[in-house]
């Protein structure tokens, strides 16, 4: 709670204001158009000079991001870790009548609040596992306000025929649309109107049994790309599509189709049949293609190319021969790539491995392993960060990894496993971060044990974990002692105390945090922890912590810790008491440099070192550092 | 599939000061003249120039042969060069490329087949060209948007390694000159 007085902020010029929120991201801009209504209309007026785009991720768990376009300004909120702050928008916004759920309602809420004050921005939906009248709910009301869907995803592991036909109907207009979901054997989505026209950037079907040819010729034909999987030969005839392709001046430039049962070979003479073509060579890539028959549209002259693939694919475009390039253009081509697709060309064959990991050797790229009800992958390079869900990936192009060698483990953690001895060799070892959430003991000591057998450093490793497993925090204090940074959030069971352990080897770590601190006695914090450079300790019991030993033994020794922050689960202390005895002086009141103000702090010094640092109190909190 | 690019044909300019005129010879022996700002684009092209002695009196008496880059590519490369001769010049882009915006007639420029990008690249590298070679990456890296590891492997024509390893068996295998 601050003392000063606040700033006026609405209250500047509107040049002035506009400048101001010019300074600040879009989170907090998103955060000040939640305080009043005036806030909001003057984060309204400002946005309006610019274009954003949200993403809802309906997943486990609902989050939402918000980006500010040709900018990296974005972030990303997860709506029930952060339900204390929505629930005062939620009443803010129950005025706005809507219909559903108070789950879909307060979603529905939001996405019209966020649509009013960022300008219409452009909405990306991904639904994983979403009941079907929830997809539909949600789809429709984005339409009846009259937004426009730019990416939609829905994932499902049940037939989704009702939202299959409403994506079909009513986002032939999104930029790109992803089902994977099943369909039951009765769906056909046949005589359906033709306008609008599709008119995707990409539409991709993983079931795709119920396109058949009119499909493909009414509706999709008029997409720029389409990747069908699980097509059935029965119901598309390919040469039919070919032949209306050539005949007309449709955009499509890329077709990927995927049959469930088909010799290709004979397939492949069949769907050219009365098409007018010619076989062009590949170059490098001949054992791939061979030489691939080329065709026309007779309109346009735009040329098409019909290649077999590693599964049944058929491309209207000849590939670019990438890696034959110099290694000048070569790397100019992978500085204009994103780590992402880096990653996805290093997993292509050997060869484009090694080109990737010569151009990576000069760069630092942080790898994190989130291990949460999924299994995903964040890549960081400079300040872009990519996120790959890893599943879909374990699917088709896991085998690449069976070459590497042999690790112990359940078939998921030799994958993971694998998959990081790849990325330790493609991007040079790059920094680890590992987030390990309600993971069992076996996995996070086996994939920790794993990592320091091959003597790389954890940059930095989160453990939430709400079992009462001990032995996850018991093996995490013994064997990351060396690591980079480490912030358990473990329950423990009442028994744990973690005492009578080896000192060996010190903990050295530059940051530590606790969450549930209630066995961490004077021992810990005098033996083991004062060696760490910031330390921050949650629900610490002051039956079992001296904080005034601990300061004199910080002052008695030559600690390099710089910052500790103990929180304690009462309040029932004295900082005047507990600094009563110990060589001190009184500093004047003043704030913080992170804008606390503080009436009571105390200058402390280190004997052998000269060393100072501050001690003050801040409710249930003792903070020792050496900058105020 | 592969549009016919529209592009604007550029016209060498005659304007603003009496400008040198330069003729290059491709490969195929098609002739093009090229002006003194624009020629500049390209590191090789005005090293030899400058090498040669060639001066604004006996420049289009002596054209420069360059045997490495086709008539297509040729005009290509000339109607960059004439496009771009009075940009201000650019810092390198190394590491953020990524930042840079293609301008629209340049990507029209560069709408053309894969193996003729390609080729176009090849050229661009010999003769040393940076912009050029910035916007040509460009367009070969947003292939790669949003695509899957499969995806990649057919735009770019990758092969496996099971077909790599039999490429080369195959090439070990046949016999050689001699037979």
């Amino acid at each position: 709670m601050s003392l000063s007085k606040p700033f006026p902020l609405l209250h500047l010029p509107r040049v002035a204001l506009l400048r101001v929120f010019n300074c600040i991201s879009v989170q907090e801009q998103f955060y000040l158009s939640m305080c009043s209504s005036k806030t909001k209309y003057a984060i309204k007026f400002y946005t309006s000079l610019q274009k954003f785009s949200m993403i809802f991720h309906f997943t486990n768990n609902f989050t939402f991001s918000l980006k500010a376009e040709n900018s990296d300004d974005d972030f990303q909120l997860d709506v029930q870790t952060h339900a204390d702050m929505f629930a005062s928008m939620w009443t803010l916004l129950s005025s706005v009548d809507v219909t559903g759920t108070p789950f879909e309602k307060n979603v529905k809420r939001l996405l019209s609040f966020l649509a009013d004050v960022f300008n219409t921005p452009a909405i990306s939906l991904n639904f994983v596992g979403r009941p079907q009248d929830f997809v539909t709910g949600i789809i429709n009301f984005i339409h009846s306000l009259k937004l426009d869907i730019q990416y939609l995803k829905i994932h499902s592991a049940n037939d989704e025929d009702e939202n299959v036909t409403l994506v079909m109907n009513s986002c032939r207009d999104a930029s790109e649309v992803h089902l994977r979901c099943s369909t039951t054997p009765r769906f056909n989505y046949l005589n359906r109107s033709l306008i609008p026209k599709f008119n995707l950037d990409k539409l991709r079907i993983d079931y795709a049994e119920w396109v058949t040819t009119w499909h493909l010729t009414n509706l999709f034909i008029n997409c720029k790309r389409l990747a069908l999987d699980k097509c059935s030969t029965v119901n598309i005839n390919v040469n039919q599509f070919l032949k209306e392709w050539v005949n007309g001046s449709f955009q499509l430039k890329f077709v990927k189709l995927a049959f469930l049962n088909l010799y290709f070979e004979s397939y492949l003479t069949n769907i050219l049949e009365g098409i007018p073509s010619e076989l062009v060579s590949t170059r490098r890539t001949r054992q791939l293609f061979g030489q691939v028959p080329r065709i026309k549209q007779q309109k346009t002259g735009a040329r098409a190319y019909v290649i077999k693939g590693d599964y049944t694919i058929m491309t209207l475009s000849k590939p670019f021969p990438l890696l034959r390039l110099p290694r000048l253009p070569l790397f100019k081509v992978f500085n204009c790539i994103g780590v992402q697709e880096q990653f996805y060309l290093s997993m292509c064959s050997k060869r484009a491995k090694y080109a990737i990991k010569f151009y990576t050797s000069r760069q630092k790229i942080l790898v994190t392993f989130h291990f949460t009800n999924n299994f995903e992958l964040s890549l960081k390079i400079a300040d872009s960060t990519f996120l790959i869900d890893v599943q879909p990936i374990f699917g088709s192009m896991w085998p690449f990894l069976s070459n590497v060698k042999a690790i112990s483990g359940t078939p998921f953690e030799k994958k993971v496993k694998r998959l990081l001895l790849f990325l330790l060799d493609v991007f040079k070892t790059p920094a680890i971060y590992l987030n390990f959430v309600e993971r069992r003991y076996d996995f996070v000591s086996g994939f920790i044990n794993f990592i320091h057998s091959l003597k790389v450093k954890i940059q930095s490793l989160k453990v939430k974990s709400k079992r009462g497993e001990n032995k996850i925090v018991e093996f995490v204090l013994d064997n990351c002692r060396n690591d980079s940074e480490v912030d358990l959030y473990c329950l423990t069971t009442t028994k744990f105390d973690y005492l009578n352990r080896s000192l060996i080897p010190k903990f050295n770590l530059d940051q530590l945090t606790i969450d549930y601190a209630e066995w961490v006695t004077t021992w810990h914090l005098t033996t083991f922890f004062i060696n760490c450079k910031h330390l921050d300790l949650y629900d610490c019991s002051t039956d079992h912590i001296k904080v005034d030993q601990f300061i004199i033994k910080w002052m008695n020794g030559s600690s390099k810790m710089s910052c500790a922050r103990l929180s304690f689960n009462h309040g029932d202390f004295s900082l005047a008491d507990i600094m009563r005895g110990i060589p001190s002086t009184r500093v004047p009141p003043r704030r913080t440099l992170w804008g606390l103000f503080i009436t009571r702090a105390y200058r402390i010094q280190q004997q052998k070192t000269g060393r100072e640092a501050f001690v003050y109190s801040d409710w249930r909190t003792i903070v020792i550092t050496d900058s105020l | 599939m592969s549009v016919e690019p529209e592009v604007p044909i550029v016209q060498v300019e005659e304007v603003r000061e009496n400008p040198v005129l330069y003729k290059i010879i491709s490969s195929d022996n098609h002739v093009f003249t090229i002006s003194e700002h624009a020629v500049k684009l390209s590191k090789t092209l005005w090293d030899l120039i400058t090498n040669l002695g060639l001066t604004a009196e006996n420049a289009l008496d002596n054209p420069i042969p360059v045997e490495n880059v086709n008539g297509k590519n040729m005009e290509t490369i000339v109607q960059f060069c004439e496009r771009h001769k009075y940009d201000e010049e650019e810092p390198e882009y190394t590491n953020y490329i990524r930042e840079f915006v293609l301008p629209e007639w340049d990507r029209q420029l560069l709408s053309i087949d894969n193996e003729e990008l390609f080729q176009l690249i090849l050229a661009t590298n010999y003769l040393d060209i940076q912009k050029l070679m910035d916007y040509c990456c460009r367009v070969i890296g947003d292939m790669a948007k949003d695509k899957t590891p499969e995806e990649l492997r057919i735009i770019y024509g990758i092969p496996t390694d099971a077909e790599d390893d039999a490429l080369e068996r195959s090439a070990s295998d046949s016999p050689g000159p001699s037979g």
